[in-house]
């Protein structure tokens, strides 16, 4: 499996079922609305074809760095969840 | 009895798995910078496993984060389930797939080994993986964060999903690497 591949199966199913809490969200209170449309916008742009591309594109290099000890952290909310 | 040895195998193997990313970790990083590689939350879930609106269970536990580079990072966390009365544990890559540098919201993907002490509802398998994560208050209260997780079992094909809320407790490891 390629790290497109694999990108594009987690962006599948696990992504619509945070779409589908968020709906949820925003449908029992609706005063979330806009924070909700504005996350929604911003995992369909995650999400696309075009962008998973170009960040697996990126991932072999910082694979190398990683395996010549070479960190780079990043402080990413998600990593938190 | 057979789920039951599974199940003490499968922890036995993310315990391994976490053990082993520490001494690889320990050694690549310098104990200097604000740059941590490696961070500590305690957390809560709300977990739902069909269409309700009210949450199937409740889960408090821990979670870990180790940023190795811009995209890319492991991940693992050891959960109990208030409810059901189950341990839960995860691990496994994730990658960033939004702006690397925004520190106040975040998507990462990725895909997850987990067991639990509950096959029957939670199987040992690999889990397709998407979280959404997402600072609040990120002057003020830089430790807390909120999300939302998405998690597809390969074999099971169930999908789970939880809120999540988590207060970092603990970072270190900081990397001398370039920013």
């Amino acid at each position: 499996m390629t790290l497109l591949q694999l990108l594009a199966l987690a962006a599948g199913v696990p992504a619509s079922g945070i779409v589908r809490l968020i709906e949820q969200a925003k449908y029992l209170n609706p005063d979330l609305a806009p924070l909700a449309d504005e996350w929604l916008g911003k995992l369909n742009a995650a999400v696309d074809q075009s962008n998973l591309v170009d960040v697996a594109s990126k991932l072999p290099a910082e694979i190398a760095n990683i395996a010549g000890g070479r960190l780079s952290p990043r402080d990413s909310p998600s990593g938190a969840i | 009895m057979r789920d039951r040895r599974e199940s003490r195998a499968g922890w036995d193997l993310v315990l391994g798995v976490v053990a082993i990313c520490l001494l690889v970790l320990a050694p690549m990083a310098q104990a200097a910078g604000s740059n941590d590689v490696v961070k500590v939350y305690a957390g809560v879930n709300g977990v739902w496993f069909d269409d309700d609106a009210a949450p199937s269970d409740f889960e408090l536990g821990v979670h870990g984060r180790a940023s190795l580079s811009e995209h890319l990072s492991v991940v693992g966390s050891t959960w109990y389930g208030l409810e059901g009365s189950y341990f839960l544990g995860e691990v496994g890559p994730r990658v960033t797939v939004t702006d690397v540098d925004d520190t106040a919201f975040s998507i990462g993907l990725g895909i997850q080994w987990r067991a639990s002490s509950d096959p029957t509802r939670r199987p040992e398998e690999l889990a397709y993986d998407a979280a959404l994560g997402w600072r609040p208050f990120p002057n003020k209260w830089k430790q807390f964060v909120v999300g939302a997780r998405g998690l597809y079992g390969v074999e099971s094909n169930q999908l789970e999903v939880r809120a999540a809320g988590r207060w970092e407790i603990w970072s270190g490891f900081a990397a001398g690497g370039a920013q």
